[in-house]
């Protein structure tokens, strides 16, 4: 028996979590259900030619993500934790960190599909169009911002999820620290809507953002998990 | 002195107010089965976490397999099995997708081989290709069993392992604790059924309230914990 590497350990866990969502669909299908329910209130609140929603858009398209994988990110670890499975991958020979850093990135890989899916949907029924020069640094602004809110998502979902509403906490915690993050890719993408690149600052503070909450997770996820308790 | 499996010194464990392990000190040798008894509540499920290393105390030292649990204990890991009162499968794989998996992140050498031969020694060759969810209670009890030897541990943990077990498979059960105490290797037992511990275990310990109350032979414990029980 040869111990495997960490980055073999990382992949074959970013596999395993991927295909596990996939089977059990629930994550998917709540995250769905709640983007789409979410993007037609909207729609029905403010109509495609209402001149508002030259300045809302962005808004809207963030919220709708925010709300969509706030729901993902919580649903894959509880389905893990309250399953046990969890506490198998606890057990197995894997660092920490490395745990942390798979769970990260599986649910950054369903949330950006579904995310994709939701801006189409948002594209159509709200009649809007992105700029193509625009379209690849508006990608990248989604992309990465997403992966911070994941980053911090799993952090924080590691914390709660155990404790008497811990979905209603997670929303409580989550949301202030996602605040600053947020406000940038809104006006980022709020340019990228009106043709305009997104500024290096933006870009930098995103980063800056992805940076901080992956370190916190990497440094935080050990303690967070320590003690499982084995009582939930 | 010799080798020991594992070593409890002073420990404590809090949950909140109450104590659930009160200054335990408790160890057992390599090569041994040690049968840790007790009524329900009294800690022996809180000891076996922390010896699979899932769980800290809250004071005092553990060492296991002659790690410190304060060091870093990755490679103790992959040297120890753990049964515990939950199978720990995904439920949505079938089992034998599930089983690999786990063989995967332990680096077992042919998981196919591996995890079709434990499969089969406990009955479930047949249901590799089924989900765990539609496994009955015994039949999920079975699979955990599979899995926690997955990579032939030097230790195994086993809470309750005859939980929802048919007389064949506590038998294949007592196969496994006999064949891996005469290969060198140890286990600790955690058990109601004080008969079959006093036939399997070399060692035993009776903790009541978190405290070990009776340490030494298995009949005697036995006979301790009855008496404790009643
Ligand atoms: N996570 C937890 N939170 C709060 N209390 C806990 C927790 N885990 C254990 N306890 C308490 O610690 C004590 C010992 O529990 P433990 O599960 O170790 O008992 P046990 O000997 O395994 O019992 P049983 O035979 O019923 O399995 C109990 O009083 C229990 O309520
Ligand atoms: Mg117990």
């Amino acid at each position: 028996m040869t111990a495997p590497s960490e980055l073999r350990l990382f992949r074959t866990l970013v596999a395993w979590d991927f295909l596990r969502e996939m089977r059990r669909r629930t994550t998917l299908l709540s995250m769905g259900v709640m983007g789409v329910i979410t993007l037609f209130l909207f729609s029905f609140a403010i109509r495609p030619e209402d001149a508002v929603l030259a300045n809302t858009r962005a808004g809207i398209l963030w919220v709708t993500f925010l709300l969509a994988a706030t729901i993902g990110i919580d649903r894959a670890f509880r389905n893990d934790a309250e399953s046990g499975v969890l506490e198998g991958l606890l057990l197995a020979p894997v660092g920490r960190a490395t745990l942390y850093y798979a769970r990260v990135t599986s649910t950054f890989l369903f949330v950006a599909s579904l995310q994709a899916l939701l801006l189409v949907l948002f594209l159509l029924l709200f009649n809007q169009e992105i700029p193509r020069a625009t379209l690849a640094p508006m990608l990248a602004i989604v992309a990465a911002t997403s992966l911070g809110f994941v980053a911090v998502g799993v952090l924080i979902s590691a914390m709660t999820w155990s404790l008497p509403a811990g979905d209603v906490l997670l929303r409580i915690l989550l949301f202030p620290m996602l605040l600053p993050v947020f406000n940038v890719a809104v006006e980022a993408t709020d340019k990228a809507f009106a043709g305009r690149a997104p500024s290096w600052l933006h870009v930098g503070m995103i980063c800056a953002f992805d940076l901080l909450f992956l370190g916190a997770g990497h440094l935080l996820f050990e303690h967070l998990v320590k003690d499982s308790g084995g009582r939930t | 002195m010799t080798a020991q499996a594992f070593q409890v010194r002073g420990v404590w464990k809090r949950f909140g107010g109450r104590d659930a392990l009160s200054n335990v000190t408790l160890s057992a040798p390599l090569g041994s089965c040690l049968a840790l008894l007790g009524h329900n509540g009294s800690g022996k499920t809180t000891l076996l976490r922390m010896l699979a290393t899932l769980a800290t105390p809250t004071e005092g030292d553990v060492t296991v397999l002659g790690m410190s649990l304060r060091d870093d204990v990755r490679a103790l890991r992959s040297r120890i099995g753990v049964v515990l009162d939950r199978h720990l499968l995904p439920r949505d794989f079938p089992l034998g997708d599930a089983l690999r998996m786990y063989a995967g992140l332990y680096g077992v050498q042919d998981a196919a081989d591996r995890v079709e031969e434990l499969a089969t020694r406990l009955g479930l060759g047949r249901r590799l290709d089924d989900p765990v969810r539609t496994f009955s209670r015994g039949m999920g009890q079975r699979a955990s069993i599979c899995r926690a030897l997955l990579h032939d541990p030097e230790l195994l943990l086993l809470d309750e392992p005859f939980t929802g077990l048919d007389a064949r498979a506590m038998d294949v059960t007592d196969e496994v604790i006999r064949a891996t105490i005469a290969a060198g290797r140890s286990v600790v037992l955690v058990t109601h059924d004080l008969e079959r511990a006093a036939r399997l275990a070399t060692h035993a310990a009776v903790l009541a309230d978190g405290r070990v109350v009776f340490q030494g032979d298995p009949a005697e414990a036995a006979a301790a914990a009855a008496r404790g029980a009643a």
